[in-house]
């Protein structure tokens, strides 16, 4: 059976920009991740959401390249192949993870220019500056040590680090954690335009609240198995929330 | 295991404990049961002590201390100092030398409170150091190079003073056990880490700290004393570098954590690996190196572990290992 | 409500140089009384919580507990008179169990605690599979409750909540929620900095906001959403 995206390919419009078959991950024994089948285009913002343990920070980590995974994997049409983020970054895929990594013995410009590490010097730095646009609150605390910020403030950094190699696609975990509302409101309108550039983004959260009004498509995922996509799914999104807080 | 099971928690025996037991037990037979024999065995029972008492203050804290010779040079001199001036019977020098290598270890834990990780390393070698140049420097008292020579009658019979050592060895081993399964011992390892965490539990960090410090130089000033009586002399070597480090190797080989594996690896050094090293006369500090290095790159986090990981086998370790 | 509270912030400030983390700071939680505190990111609520906990010194002020100063206690000291608290990012020891971390917890306070078990504890807030397992290898949300259990092993009169409800999943919150009734109805009071509003709404009674190091608003959490200054600083909503 051909994959959606070589039907799509076909009829001459643009490949996926993640393309998922039979995505598995294992943590030893036990499947945390089962068969995941999905195809997202081009300047998406999915949510993902679904209970602790359910798999959805685990699949995040599989297409960043930070655990491997069973099953096919396509970026743009081609298949790939991680063997480590640093793979993972070359090919335009970057996570904000959920305990941050934030290093809290560097200010806040270098723990933003290590979001560029893949790219010459100078180029993280240009890079950095244009994202200050977008996260104006950090302009003013460039040079303060991350460890003397507060939690939330080192949100913020953690989650501007991960656009900073200017990726193809963004993968955030649990964003909203710690940031107060009108924080989030900001991050997620940044995030809004930054899809507009064509960055596909993936949000994992359990806030749904929040998230559902500003994506474009809900992904629910419960005990590693893919249970509801807004996409294929005639519910409206409040509808298919219902059903992901009655799941087991 | 039933047997274990109508043993309150504390004093299960098991494994481990067993091992040590049967390795004291052999050991002499198994070295050939002429009187160097048992000599050798009783300084490898008190290199074990010494690996037990490093592992109680520094298994539990994670703080690596390179200067434990420090205790074991003040109990030790002070046991010969009271026998050679103040005619002090041999068993009551024992244990006046434990209670100067207590006091030691109250020293240092106090001036180590504020100190973590490599300051914390650095100051415990600076301990050692000083009393080490004090020993050279301060010679009317502590016998310059040659030391202060101990004659005293102490167990001469050498199969009376191993059995005596042998005791008190396992007793050490027993007693730490049951110090790190207390509730005291789960303090002890929640001094080391984050600190807050503790604080956070009402448990009182710097004191507990001081207390781990003061008992560790305890069980290694009892041994330091037992190993100046045995040598019959007490000169610089007990305050050296070379056996603060000794220590701290045979403690990381045999499984910073496990008390039973620190001793038996500093039993085994001392006895095995020095048997079978004799014939390399000049090169056996080399290949002894070289065994160290080799175990640890086999095993990074020790041979008690591994084995325990191999085996599958959950030995209750210090405190409640996790599973 | 009693006239003295049972803890009571008294004009807490805190500078680093020329900074002022927190200005004169005050207010009070009462027995029985959940007290709300929200604000944006670097308002100095974590640090509030620091000063009051014996984690950190103020420049100047008291911190009362049953109305007698504890400025010059240890943290230590603290938890043993009766003031607790959890941390933004749960720390846990490496190498303790789950169940040591309770069981540390409770030996501190033996007289107090001597009518319940670990098991009990763990059984609370959810973690009794994870009794044996190493703390450091459980999940956010386990190590979160983990630390809520260990600051209900103190037996504690005053509970101080750093964003606990942050990264837990629907039973964590309804636990939490729980324990938080169970400590209010037996005459505790609790402190809680929060994000989510939606569950600070259904758990507290007052709330006051911190805006830049000093109290904005206090009130019924309505009537702090409602303040102009909480509104454009901590809800990013014009007027």
């Amino acid at each position: 059976m051909a994959r959606p995206a070589d039907l799509q390919r076909a009829a001459g419009s643009p490949p996926p920009r993640v393309s998922a078959k039979g995505l598995s991950v294992f943590h030893g024994a036990l499947e945390a991740v089962r068969a995941v089948d999905v195809d997202i285009a081009r300047g998406t913002t999915v949510g993902l959401v679904g209970s602790n343990g359910s798999g959805k920070t685990t699949l995040l980590s599989a297409l960043a390249g930070r655990i491997p995974f069973r099953g096919d994997l396509w970026l743009d049409g081609q298949p790939v192949r991680f063997g480590s983020p640093r793979d993972a970054l070359a090919r335009g895929i970057c996570m904000c993870p959920a305990n941050r990594g934030i290093f809290f013995r560097m200010t806040v410009r270098e723990n933003l220019l290590l979001g560029g590490y893949t790219l010459p010097w100078r180029e993280a730095a240009g890079r950095v500056e244009d994202l200050l646009d977008r996260f104006p609150g950090l302009r003013s605390r460039l040079n303060v040590v991350a460890g003397q910020l507060s939690g939330g403030e080192r949100q913020q950094v953690a989650l501007a680090r991960a656009f900073v190699s200017r990726p193809g696609v963004v993968l955030l975990d649990e964003p909203s954690r710690g940031l107060s509302p009108a924080a989030t409101a900001q991050l997620l309108d940044t995030v809004r335009e930054m899809a507009r550039d064509g960055i596909t983004i993936i949000i994992a959260d359990q806030a749904i609240d929040w998230l559902h009004q500003r994506i474009d498509r809900l992904l629910v995922v419960a005990n590693g198995h893919l249970v509801g996509d807004s996409a294929v799914s005639t519910d409206t999104f409040e509808e298919l929330c219902a059903k992901y807080f009655d799941l087991p | 295991m039933k047997f274990a099971d109508a043993w309150p928690r504390r004093f299960r025996p098991d494994v481990s404990l067993l091992s040590v037991a049967i390795l004291i037990a052999v050991a002499p037979a198994l070295l050939g049961g002429t009187r160097y024999a048992y000599d050798m065995a009783v300084v490898a029972m008190v290199y074990g002590m010494f690996a037990v008492s490093w592992d109680l203050a520094c298994g539990t804290t994670g703080e690596l201390s390179f200067g434990h010779s420090f205790f074991v040079g003040t109990a030790g001199f002070t046991a010969a100092i009271v026998i050679s001036r103040f005619d002090v019977p041999p068993w009551a020098a024992l244990l006046i030398g434990a209670g100067a290598g207590a006091l030691a270890g109250l020293v240092i834990g106090l001036l180590t409170l504020r100190h973590t990780g490599p300051v914390f390393t650095l100051v415990t070698m600076a301990a050692q150091l000083t009393l080490y140049r004090t020993v050279f420097v301060w010679g009317s008292l502590f016998g310059g190079e040659e030391g202060i020579p101990v004659r005293a009658q102490w167990l001469d019979e050498p199969r009376s003073r191993w059995f005596v050592v042998a005791v008190i060895s396992f007793a050490s081993v027993v007693g730490a056990r049951y110090l790190l399964r207390s509730s005291f011992g789960l303090r002890l390892k929640a001094s080391g880490g984050d600190r807050r965490v503790g604080q956070s539990a009402g448990v009182d960090v710097d004191v507990t700290r001081v207390k781990g410090f003061t008992i560790s130089g305890f069980v290694a000033g009892l041994a330091g004393s037992i190993l100046v009586l045995h040598n019959a002399i007490a000169n610089y070597e007990l305050t050296g570098d070379q056996l603060s480090g000794m220590i701290f190797l045979l403690s990381l080989v045999g499984g910073m954590g496990t008390l039973v594996g620190p001793w038996i690896a500093a039993f085994l050094c001392m006895t095995l690996l020095r048997e079978l090293l004799y014939a390399a006369g000049q090169w056996q500090s080399v290949i002894s190196m070289l065994v160290v290095f080799v175990l640890l790159w086999l095993m990074p986090k020790g041979v008690m572990p591994e084995i325990a990981k191999r085996l599958r086998w959950r030995p209750r370790l210090a405190g409640s290992r996790p599973s | 409500m009693s006239t003295t509270a049972l803890l009571r912030a008294d004009r807490l400030t805190v500078h680093i140089g020329p900074i002022a983390i927190l200005s004169e700071l005050s207010f009070a939680v009462h027995a029985g009384q959940v007290l709300g505190v929200i604000g944006p990111n670097g308002a100095g609520k974590t640090t509030a919580v620091e000063v009051l906990s014996g984690f950190r010194r103020g420049t100047s002020g008291d911190v009362l507990l049953d109305g007698r100063s504890i400025a010059r206690r240890s943290p230590t000291q603290r938890v043993r008179l009766g003031l607790a608290r959890t941390f933004q990012e749960s720390p846990c020891i490496d190498g303790l169990t789950t169940g040591d971390h309770v069981r540390l917890a409770l030996s501190a306070a033996p007289q107090r605690s001597a009518k319940t078990s670990v098991a009990a504890m763990l059984e609370r807030v959810g973690l009794a599979e994870h009794h044996s397992s190493a703390a450091a290898s459980l999940s956010l949300g386990d190590r979160r409750m983990l630390d809520l259990a260990r600051a209900l092993a103190c037996f504690p009169r005053v509970l101080l909540l750093d964003e606990p409800f942050a990264g837990l999943n629907s039973e964590q919150e309804k636990r939490l929620e729980a324990a938080i009734r169970s400590h209010t109805n037996a005459g505790g009071g609790v402190l809680i900095i929060e994000h989510r509003l939606a569950l600070l709404r259904d758990t507290t009674d007052t709330v006051i906001a911190l805006v830049q190091g000093t109290c904005v608003a206090a009130g019924s959490m309505q009537e702090v959403l409602d303040d102009a200054r909480v509104r454009s600083a901590y809800l990013g909503q014009a007027g």
